[in-house]
C-alpha cells in the first residue's frame, strides 16, 4: 500500500480550515505514523457558525482517532482564520471545561510572530515606537468605525455591508480573545511564535518531512501602510445611555458661504473608514505564516492571506521555490497572488519537473464587493496548474475535499487511475489525462485502479 | 469689499534662521464678500479640529466700521490676526487666514488682479498687466463648482496635496523629528501653499495631465506647480528685498527664491529645501551627477523647472542690461523701485505668460516636455514675432538638458501663410458644439488636425471618433515693449489611440492613450496662428517607441507598488475612488488608466 499525504480542505465559506495528514516513516523501526497538522479554522460568511465549526471539528477529532493533534498553525490573527477553535470551545463543545482543547490534545502550536504577548520586547526602541504608533492608529480607526457602525444602528441607518464585514474580520476584541485561547492550546504550553528565520527545531513533530517558513518577517512593520488621515467622529456624537457610552449620527451643516454640495462631498471623502480598513487588513494579511512542506519529492505551499508586500519580501529574501501544491492566498483576491515575476519563482508556467500541479482556493462568490475571488487571478492560476480546485464549487459548506499525494492521474481512454509517477500514465497523451484529487473521487468517476502502481 | 490680512513671507523656520520678517500684509480687493472661516466666493477655509475633527469657527470676519473701507479678521479672543507676531502664527485662526491669503494671492498672481498696494498698482500699469492677463481668460477649476475648499490642518502627515475629486487643497502637519513637541504645519509654508494652488490652477487649464500615463505629463504638472511657488516668492516685497540685499541683485546662484519648501526640506531631509530650481538636472544618461530618473515624475520635473528657472534668469539679466543701457529709473510715490526688483518682476511676467499660456496651447491627452516646449515656443512666437531671444534661450536649455537632441524638434509653424479656416463665424464655433463638430469633420480641417482615418480609430461611429473640447476665447496682451492686444480662439480635439500594453500578465495586452490637436485661430481674421498636435502619425518611429516605453515603465512601477487597481478595487464601498489607488478600467479588453495624478502627492507610501 502506498503512503498518502492528504490535504483535507473544509468548505467553511469565507475562511480557512485545512487538515493535513502526513505519513512519516520512523527510521528506527521503519513504522509509519500519521502526523496531523491543522491550519487556522475560521469563517466570516457562508452559514451558521455553530453548524460549520461542529461539522469541521467533529471530523477533525474523528480523523485524529484518539491520537493527539501534532501541530496547530494559526496563519494570522484575522477572525476568518483564528476564530473557529475559541468559538467552538464556547458554543459547541460545552459539556466540560476545555472539552475541545482536550479532544484535540495539541502537541505543538505555531502562531504568527506578532501574536506573541511579548512581541514588542524583541525589538529596538525605534522599531517598538514604529509598531506602537501603527497599532495605536489602527486601534483609533477601529474605534471610529465601531462608533460609526453603532451610530448608524442607533439612528436606523443602513451601513455598508462590506465595511461591516471587513471590520468584523479586523475587530480587536474578538481577535484578542481568539488569540488568547490559541496561545494556550497546547497542554504543555508549547506555543511557538514563528517568522522567517526562526528556530523551530524543537517545536515541531516532524522526523521525515521538511518544513520551511517563508514568511512573515519578524519585524512586521515592513508591511505597514500609511493610513489616510481620518476624521475622528465627524458627524458622530457620543451619548450616554444607562451609564454606557453610545453614539448617534448628527447632521453636519456647512459653514455660511461654503458650497454645500462640495462640503458634503469632502466630508464623505474624509470618512476614510473603508480605505483605512483595507490598508489595515492588508498589513494584517501580510503577517500570515507562509510555509512550505516538503514530503517525498512534493512541495506543498500554504499561504494564509499573504498579500503583495509579503510576496515581495519573500522574493527579495530569495526563499521562493517551485511547488506542486498551492493553497491560493487571500481567498483568490487579486492582491493575494503576486505578479508574474514573483509568481514564476514558485509556480511557473513551465515547471522544472514533470509532476502535475494542483491549487486550491477557499472562498465564497461575490465577496468584498464582488472582487473576491478575482476571475483574472483564477485564470492566471489555472494556466499554471493541471487542477484548480474551487472549494466552493466542489463541496457544500461544512463538507470537505481530500487532495492526495502522490497525485492521481486518470487516463480518460482506459479509465484507469495511476499515481503520476507511474510509467503507464507517463506515456499517455496530455489531452487524455485528468487529474483526480483522491481515490474515492476516481472510483466515483468509474476509474479502476492501475494494477501496477495502486496495488 | 476689502480686507487686510496677513500672509506668510516664507515659513516659520526659514524666517527665524534667515532673520526675515515672517509675515507681511495683503489687501485682496477683488472679492464679492468675506465671511468667517475665512470664506470668499472662490475659496473657503474649513478648519477641522485635528483631534476631534469638528469644524471650528476659524478666523472671524470683522466688517469695516462706517468710516473705514477695510475689514479685518480676528481670532475668538478678538485679536486682529494681521497684527500677530512670532509664535502667535501657530494660532489656528492665524493659520486659517494666512493660508487663505496665500491661496488668494496665488490666484491674483495669475489673474493679474490689482492689489490695493500702490506699488502693485504701479507695477501693473508698467507691464500692462490687467485682469486675467496671464491666460487671457478667467481661471476656472477642473471641477464643476465655483469654490476651492482649503483644509489647513487635514491631519498628521508630512504631506499636502490638491485633490480634484473633493475640490480641495489638503495641508497636513507633522511633529518635527528633532523635537516632537514642535509641529511643522505645511499650511504655514508660502511655497507649499502656492505649489498646491498651482496644481489646482494647472488642473483647471490642462485637466488631462492628471490622468496621463506619460511620466513627463505628470512632471509638467509638478514643474509648473514649483514655478508657481517661485513666482509667489518673487511676489513678496519682503523676500525680494532680503534676497537682493544678500546677493547684490544677482540670481545666478541658489537663493531663497530657488529653494522650494525650505522648512519641509530641512526638517525631513536635512537639505535646504525640498527642491532647488537653480540646477543642472538633465536627461543625459552620461552625466551621472545631474541625471534624473526618466520615469519618475518628481525627479523628471526638476529638469523642466530647472530649464524654466534658467530661462528666467537669462531674461532677468537681459532686462537688467537693457535698463542699464537706457539708464531707466522709475520713481513711485512711496519710494524708488529697485532696478533689480523691476527687472525681476518683468522677467517673471514674461515667464509666467509663456508657461501658463503654453499650458492652454497644449494638445489634450498625453504630452511630453517636447510638446510643452513647442507650445511655449508657439506662445512666444505669436506674442513676440520679431524677438526670438527667449525662444533661443529655451531651445538652448532643452538642448543642454538633453530633452531634445536637435533644435528642430522645437520648431513650430506659426506662419500658415495667412491660411484661414474659412468664413466661419468664430462666435458660433465657440458656442455651438454641432458647428464645431461639423467643422472638424471637413476633410481639410480633419487633415490639419491630424485626426486619423476612421479605420485607425478605436470607436468607429462618427459621433465617438473624436471629441471636441470646449472652445476657449482668449483676450491677450502680447508684448510689453510694443503693447498690442488680440483675441484668439482655441479649438481642441482629442481622440483615443491604442498601443501595446506591456505592463504584465495581470493587465490587458492593449491600452488606450488620448492624444489630440490644438488649433489657435485669430479671432478677428480667422487666420490660423498655430497648430500643435500629439497625433501618433506625426511622430517618428523612435519617438513613438520612446514615449510608449516611458509609459510602460511608469505603469510597471505603479503596478509593482500595487497602486494600480482594477475595476471595483479602486473604489470604496460607497463607490468613491480610493485615495490610495490609481484606477484602471478594462473595456473590450483594452485598459484605460485614470487618476495617475495621485502619484504626485497621495498614493505612495
Amino acid at each position: 500500500m502506498v503512503d498518502k499525504l492528504i490535504v483535507r480542505a473544509y468548505n467553511v465559506g469565507f475562511g480557512d480550515a485545512i487538515l493535513i495528514k502526513i505519513p512519516e516513516k520512523d527510521p528506527k523501526d521503519n513504522t509509519t505514523k500519521i502526523r496531523h497538522v491543522l491550519i487556522d479554522v475560521g469563517t466570516r460568511k457562508g452559514g451558521k457558525k455553530n453548524d460549520i465549526y461542529k461539522s469541521v471539528l467533529d471530523n477533525v477529532i474523528a480523523e485524529l482517532n484518539g491520537e493527539p493533534l501534532d501541530l496547530y498553525i494559526m496563519t494570522h490573527e484575522h477572525t476568518d482564520h483564528s476564530e473557529g477553535l475559541n468559538y467552538a470551545e464556547n458554543s459547541v463543545y460545552t459539556n466540560a471545561t476545555d472539552e475541545l482543547k482536550k479532544k484535540l490534545d495539541t502537541h505543538f502550536a505555531w502562531l504568527t510572530a506578532s501574536a506573541d504577548e511579548n512581541y514588542l520586547s524583541r525589538f529596538t526602541l525605534e522599531t517598538q515606537t514604529r509598531i506602537k504608533n501603527f497599532l495605536s492608529q489602527q486601534e483609533s480607526i477601529l474605534e471610529e468605525i465601531n462608533s460609526y457602525l453603532t451610530a448608524c444602528e442607533n439612528s436606523g441607518e443602513t451601513t455598508q455591508s462590506e465595511l461591516k464585514f471587513l471590520w468584523e474580520i479586523n475587530e480587536l476584541i474578538t481577535r484578542d480573545e481568539c488569540v488568547k485561547y490559541l496561545r494556550k492550546l497546547t497542554k504543555q504550553g508549547d506555543t511557538h511564535y514563528v517568522y522567517r528565520g526562526c528556530n523551530f527545531q524543537n517545536h515541531n513533530p516532524f522526523k521525515e518531512t521538511k518544513i520551511e517558513i517563508w514568511a512573515p518577517e519578524e519585524d512586521t512593520s515592513v508591511y505597514f501602510n500609511q493610513f489616510q488621515p481620518i476624521s475622528m467622529n465627524l458627524g458622530i456624537t457620543p451619548t450616554k445611555e444607562k451609564g454606557k457610552v453610545s453614539y448617534k449620527l448628527t447632521e453636519i451643516i456647512p459653514p455660511r458661504g461654503v458650497d454645500a454640495g462640495a462640503f458634503y462631498n469632502l466630508v464623505k471623502m474624509r470618512h476614510m473608514m473603508y480605505e483605512n480598513l483595507v490598508l489595515m487588513d492588508k498589513a494584517g494579511n501580510d503577517t500570515s505564516i507562509v510555509f512550505c512542506i516538503e514530503w517525498r519529492g512534493y512541495r506543498l505551499l500554504f499561504t494564509g492571506d499573504a498579500e503583495e508586500r509579503s510576496w515581495e519580501e519573500m522574493y527579495d529574501k530569495k526563499v521562493l521555490k517551485h511547488v506542486h501544491f498551492l493553497k491560493i492566498s487571500h481567498h483568490g483576491s487579486v492582491n493575494g497572488t503576486p505578479e508574474d515575476e514573483i509568481f514564476d519563482e514558485f509556480f511557473p508556467v513551465n515547471p522544472k519537473d514533470d509532476k502535475p500541479r494542483i491549487s486550491l482556493v477557499s472562498s465564497i462568490e461575490g465577496s468584498y464587493g464582488e472582487t473576491v475571488p478575482d476571475p483574472v487571478t483564477l485564470r492566471r492560476i489555472d494556466e499554471r496548474c493541471e487542477y484548480l480546485c474551487l472549494l466552493q464549487e466542489v463541496k457544500p459548506i461544512g463538507d470537505y475535499i481530500d487532495i492526495e499525494f502522490p497525485i492521481l492521474v486518470g487516463n480518460k481512454n482506459t479509465k484507469k487511475v495511476h499515481l503520476c509517477e507511474c510509467s503507464y500514465i507517463k506515456l499517455t497523451r496530455k489531452k487524455n489525462k485528468e487529474i483526480l484529487p483522491n481515490i474515492s473521487y476516481a472510483i466515483e468517476k468509474e476509474y479502476d485502479k492501475c494494477g501496477k502502481c495502486l496495488l | 469689499m476689502r480686507v487686510r490680512i496677513p500672509i506668510m513671507v516664507q515659513d516659520p523656520l526659514t524666517s527665524e534662521v534667515d532673520n526675515i520678517p515672517p509675515i507681511e500684509g495683503f489687501d485682496p480687493a477683488n472679492e464679492e464678500f468675506f465671511l468667517d472661516g475665512p470664506v470668499a466666493k472662490r475659496i473657503a477655509v474649513l478648519d477641522f479640529h485635528p483631534e476631534t475633527s469638528e469644524i471650528i469657527k476659524g478666523a472671524i470676519f470683522q466688517p469695516p466700521p462706517e468710516d473705514k473701507k477695510r475689514g479685518w479678521y480676528k481670532n475668538e479672543n478678538g485679536f486682529n490676526l494681521r497684527k500677530m507676531k512670532g509664535k502667535q502664527m501657530y494660532d489656528p485662526a492665524f493659520m486659517d487666514v494666512s493660508v487663505f491669503a496665500a491661496v488668494l494671492r496665488t490666484l491674483y498672481l495669475f489673474e493679474g488682479t490689482k492689489y490695493a498696494s500702490p506699488i502693485h498698482q504701479k507695477r501693473d500699469k508698467d507691464v500692462g498687466e490687467t485682469l486675467n492677463q496671464t491666460l487671457g481668460r478667467p481661471l476656472t477649476w477642473a471641477f464643476d463648482s465655483p469654490q476651492l475648499l482649503i483644509i489647513p490642518r487635514a491631519g498628521k502627515w508630512a504631506n499636502a496635496f490638491y485633490h480634484r475629486d473633493s475640490h480641495s487643497l489638503q495641508f497636513f502637519y507633522f511633529p518635527s523629528p528633532k523635537n516632537a513637541k514642535e509641529k511643522v504645519y505645511t499650511c504655514l509654508s508660502r511655497d507649499i501653499v502656492a505649489h498646491e494652488t498651482g496644481h489646482a490652477i494647472v488642473d483647471g487649464i490642462a485637466p488631462d495631465l492628471l490622468d496621463a500615463v506619460t511620466p513627463q505629463s505628470l512632471a509638467i504638472h509638478e514643474a509648473i506647480a514649483d514655478i508657481t511657488a517661485l513666482l509667489m516668492a518673487f511676489d513678496s516685497n519682503t523676500l525680494r528685498k532680503y534676497v537682493f540685499e544678500k546677493s547684490e541683485g544677482s540670481l545666478e546662484d541658489s537663493n531663497a527664491f530657488s529653494f522650494i519648501a525650505e522648512e519641509f526640506g530641512q526638517v525631513l531631509k536635512g537639505t535646504r529645501g525640498l527642491r532647488n530650481l537653480c540646477n543642472n538636472k538633465s536627461l543625459d544618461t552620461k552625466n551621472e551627477a545631474d541625471m534624473v530618473d526618466k520615469y519618475e515624475p518628481h525627479s523628471l520635473s526638476e529638469v523642466l523647472s530647472g530649464a524654466l528657472y534658467s530661462v528666467l534668469i537669462k531674461i532677468y539679466e537681459d532686462l537688467k542690461q537693457q535698463y542699464r543701457k537706457k539708464k531707466i529709473t522709475v520713481k513711485t510715490k512711496r519710494r524708488e523701485y529697485s532696478e533689480s526688483g523691476r527687472c525681476l518682476w518683468r522677467a517673471a511676467v514674461r515667464l509666467k505668460r509663456m508657461t501658463f499660456r503654453a499650458l492652454d496651447y497644449l494638445p489634450p491627452g498625453e504630452v511630453t516636455f517636447v510638446d510643452f516646449g513647442r507650445a511655449m515656443i508657439a506662445v512666444d512666437k505669436i506674442a513676440y514675432p520679431s524677438d526670438d531671444k527667449m525662444r533661443k534661450w529655451l531651445t538652448d536649455e532643452f538642448l543642454r538638458r538633453k530633452i531634445i537632441s536637435d533644435s528642430k524638434k522645437l520648431e513650430v509653424q506659426t506662419d500658415f501663410k495667412k491660411r484661414k479656416i474659412g468664413k466661419d463665424n468664430i462666435e458660433t464655433l465657440l458656442k455651438n458644439d454641432w458647428v464645431a463638430h461639423e467643422f472638424a469633420h471637413r476633410p481639410k480641417i480633419r487633415k490639419l488636425l491630424c485626426i486619423p482615418s476612421k479605420r485607425r480609430l478605436l470607436f468607429k461611429k462618427e459621433l465617438y471618433q473624436f471629441q471636441i473640447r470646449p472652445r476657449l476665447k482668449l483676450e491677450k496682451k502680447y508684448d510689453y515693449n510694443h503693447p498690442r492686444s488680440g483675441r484668439e480662439c482655441l479649438f481642441k480635439v482629442s481622440w483615443n489611440e491604442t498601443e501595446k500594453n506591456s505592463v504584465g500578465h495581470n493587465y490587458p495586452d492593449k491600452r488606450i492613450i488620448t492624444v489630440g490637436t490644438t488649433l489657435v485661430i485669430d479671432w478677428e481674421t480667422n487666420e490660423i496662428l498655430t497648430c500643435l498636435t500629439t497625433a501618433l502619425s506625426q511622430l517618428s518611429e523612435k519617438e513613438k517607441f520612446q514615449r510608449k516605453e516611458s509609459r510602460d515603465i511608469f505603469l510597471k512601477q505603479l503596478a509593482k507598488e500595487n497602486l494600480l487597481k482594477r475595476g471595483l478595487l479602486a473604489y470604496d464601498s460607497n463607490g468613491r475612488p480610493l485615495l490610495s489607488a490609481i484606477q484602471t478600467e478594462v473595456i473590450d479588453g483594452v485598459m484605460r488608466v485614470k487618476g495617475t495624478g495621485k502619484f504626485l502627492h497621495i498614493v505612495r507610501r
